[in-house]
């Protein structure tokens, strides 16, 4: 079902304020806004993934180890995707021999980060979730398979090549659910109105000048 | 001299350095220069002889109907359509929360089709509650300023020329009260267009926007006094309407804006900062430099003179200027001292120890004014690839982060968090408008959904969290158990190489003023006529004195 076209710039931002109002901290509140809109600008689902990403309350952080991250229930692919961004090409990230995640949330929403790790590394990545595979470099992704699965264990290995340059067009159509989903998300970081804040807002009375 | 001499001497070391630069009571001092953007845009459609003409004009005898405006350049066409209604005076609010305008406007890639125009007055008039798509890229909205629109309109159905005295003190027929692009209400992204020459600056559109809106303020004037006045009706005098800019009516929420792109705030700063320096370091003065200096200056008297505001400290600023606009007239009667190894630093360092923030700030802009071709170039510094600065390195280790935080934040560092005078504010988003607010932390709830605008008290957190890790120990692992503070190293590590990335101010102090944050923007903007209606929000003019656009060209 598609729904009415977003900007990026309008997905980035529903996308930060929602994750923000999922209660991640700012700082991955913006990767959120931007993985969605990597995802879409590579004609993927972002919105989408995000909406599904967050629908399940907060998922945990990775326990980092060689070779393989562990966690205690599904994962959010925003704090393991930023995590694998930030260890790649350290002992307890991504190395040449690839690693193991048990069990991430919405795994193709690690798509962007892997871009990000495969840049910091100089290679480029495949990121295998069984029922479905993606890979990244050169700054760009593409994606094949069941890339709205909701949970899986992932892999992520060096790839041969990374994606065809100028694939997919931007995907900017967003189902009305998911964005709806979202927009309740994103309300929750506004304050409701007092009478102090509404004489605090600015110009009052009349403009008739 | 030539200007091969001009441009001898060691440019880096007439850098201001950040922590002079980027305070908020200089910042809420600056003036507009010849690298604002407005100026960048008229440059360009100057140099480049664009074609701007109007080819709809379907608007009837009260002023209501649509009209299209369109700039061709070398390489590419734009189009604003622009949309008249006739407006009941109860509804003219220049809230950004307002449902109806005077006048509506799109900024069109290109030219529209009339299925085009039918969706756009279709969608335009409702602003934030209509849609443009990727083949637009501006929206905005205007308010007549009844008191003079009607005053013009009057005079001209009678076959007279309005009062001139009343054009100045207003300045403007209309006054625009949002200007959306990059995106907004789905208009094209700024990455669709930023690869454009005539768009690679910042806020091209916007302001390319805005000129054209100001030709329509001028016809729609007219028109109204041909429909009043027949044949009687005289045609606005082009030297009167030349005096006429298009108002624009600014709150809190372009503040964010600085803080939010700070590679952007870096950039703006760091090519008028590089500017300024280039001028100073010059060794000599360059032939009619001095003469165009001059000639800066009294164009500066005389809008110094003409700029009121009721508004208690941009009063006292606007007598701090004036008085030493006059005072820097003093010194160039007897010249500049061609004699110092540097005259155009040594009066630089005369502004420096005589003038106040407002007359440097001033002086700055007055001094790039007949440098064109030293500094006109670093226009083009002024964009910045965001995406590029927004990946963190996980690597640096926590001790260098520890020594950056120091080295860049220790004005942030050494403030008293214990101070409630110092997080007495908190900025949030309304949930009833969705605009910016400011609250005061103490009497106000909803603290606790404040948006992460507090850098300094951010800074001095980071840096406490920081203090017990282990130095060797990579961010990344330091980011996994405190994801709270990842947004802060990310800015951490993008103010490396960038100096003017910051403010160097507490956004949540109780002293501080947001009509400084501002001030700075609209001063890059071009704007003039600052005039503050309370700390919060302001009215400016834009293309005060700048040619109609049909006058460009050919």
């Amino acid at each position: 079902m598609t729904g009415a076209a977003l900007s990026l710039g309008e997905i980035e931002a529903l996308g930060q304020k929602a994750a923000r109002g999922a209660g991640l901290d700012w700082g991955l509140a913006e990767e959120a806004g931007w993985a969605a809109r990597m995802l879409s600008a590579s004609g993927l689902p972002g919105p989408e993934l995000l909406a599904l990403a967050l629908a399940g309350g907060p998922g945990g952080a990775p326990r980092v180890a060689p070779g393989a991250w562990r966690g205690d229930g599904p994962l959010c692919p925003v704090r393991t995707g930023a995590a694998l961004a930030d260890f790649a090409g350290l002992p307890a990230g991504l190395s040449d021999d690839g690693m193991r995640i048990d069990t991430v949330r919405t795994p193709a929403l690690l798509l962007p980060f892997v871009v990000l790790a495969a840049a910091r590394i100089g290679r480029p990545l495949a990121l295998d979730w069984g029922t479905g595979q993606g890979l990244a470099g050169g700054g760009t992704l593409s994606a094949a398979g069941d890339v709205m699965a909701p949970v899986a264990a992932v892999t992520l290995a060096l790839a041969a090549r990374g994606p065809e340059t100028g694939g997919q067009p931007p995907r900017c159509a967003v189902a009305p659910e998911p964005r709806a989903a979202l927009e309740a998300l994103a309300l929750d970081t506004t304050v409701p109105p007092s009478d102090t804040s509404r004489a605090d807002a600015g110009a009052g009375g009349d403009d008739n000048d | 001299m030539s200007r091969a001499d001009a441009r001898a001497g060691d440019v880096a070391g007439f850098r201001r350095p950040a922590v002079e630069v980027m305070r908020l009571a200089r910042m809420g001092s600056a003036h507009p220069t010849r690298l604002s953007f407005l100026r960048q845009l008229l440059r360009r459609a100057e140099a480049e002889g664009w074609r701007i003409d109007r080819p709809v004009w379907q608007v009837d005898g009260r002023g209501v109907g649509r009209a299209a405006y369109r700039a061709r350049g070398p390489h590419r066409s734009y189009t604003l359509v622009a949309f008249a209604h006739d407006l009941p005076d109860h509804l003219r609010s220049d809230r950004v929360i307002a449902t109806a305008w005077d006048a509506t406007f799109a900024l069109v890639d290109g030219e529209p089709t009339p299925a085009d125009f039918d969706r756009l007055a279709a969608n335009v008039p409702l602003q934030e509650a209509g849609r443009i798509g990727p083949g637009e890229l501006c929206l905005l909205r205007a308010n007549r300023s009844v008191r003079l629109f009607d005053h013009v309109v009057a005079r001209l159905a009678g076959g007279r020329q309005p009062d001139p005295a009343a054009l100045a003190e207003v300045g403007y027929l209309m006054r625009t009260t949002a200007v959306y692009g990059s995106g907004k209400f789905g208009a094209a992204d700024r990455a669709a267009i930023a690869d454009r020459p005539e768009l690679a600056a910042p806020f091209q559109a916007e302001m390319l926007s805005v000129w054209l809106a100001r030709a329509f303020t001028i016809d729609i004037v007219e028109h109204l006094a041909r429909a009043r006045g027949g044949d009687r009706a005289a045609r606005l005098d082009p030297a009167l309407a030349r005096t006429l800019g298009v108002g624009n009516s600014t709150g809190l929420g372009m503040a964010p804006f600085l803080i939010r792109h700070p590679v952007l705030l870096n950039n703006w700063m760091a090519a008028r900062e590089e500017a300024l320096a280039r001028v100073r370091a010059q060794t000599g003065v360059a032939d009619g430099a001095e003469e165009g200096f001059v000639r800066a200056l009294l164009t500066a008297k005389a809008n110094a003179a003409a700029w009121d505001s009721a508004h208690p400290a941009q009063a006292g600023k606007l007598a701090d200027l004036r008085a030493d606009l006059d005072r820097i007239g003093g010194w160039l009667a007897r010249g500049l001292d061609r004699a110092a190894p540097h005259p155009w630093d040594a009066l630089w360092r005369r502004g420096q120890a005589e003038l106040s923030l407002e007359g440097q700030e001033a002086l700055l802009a007055l001094m790039l004014e007949p440098h064109g071709e030293l500094v006109d170039g670093l226009g083009c510094c002024m964009e910045a690839d965001e995406a590029a600065a927004f990946p963190l390195d996980g690597r640096m280790r926590c001790d260098a982060a520890r020594a950056a935080l120091r080295d860049d934040y220790g004005w942030a560092l050494d403030i008293d968090w214990d101070d409630p005078a110092e997080v007495a504010r908190f900025w949030y988003v309304s949930e009833e408008k969705l605009e910016p607010r400011l609250g005061r932390r103490a009497e106000e709830a909803g603290a606790e959904r404040e948006l992460p605008l507090g850098i300094a008290r951010a800074a001095a957190d980071c840096a406490a969290a920081l203090a017990d890790w282990p130095g060797a120990d990579p961010v990344a692992a330091f980011l996994l158990a405190h994801p709270e503070h990842r947004q802060m190293l990310r800015r951490l590590q993008l103010s490396a190489g960038r100096p003017y990335a910051e403010i160097r101010d507490n956004l949540l102090s109780a002293t501080m003023l947001p009509i400084d944050i501002l001030r700075c923007k609209l001063a890059f903007f071009g704007a003039t006529r600052f005039d503050p209606r309370s700390d919060l929000w302001v009215r400016i003019s834009l293309f005060q004195g700048a040619p109609d656009p049909r006058e460009i060209g050919g």
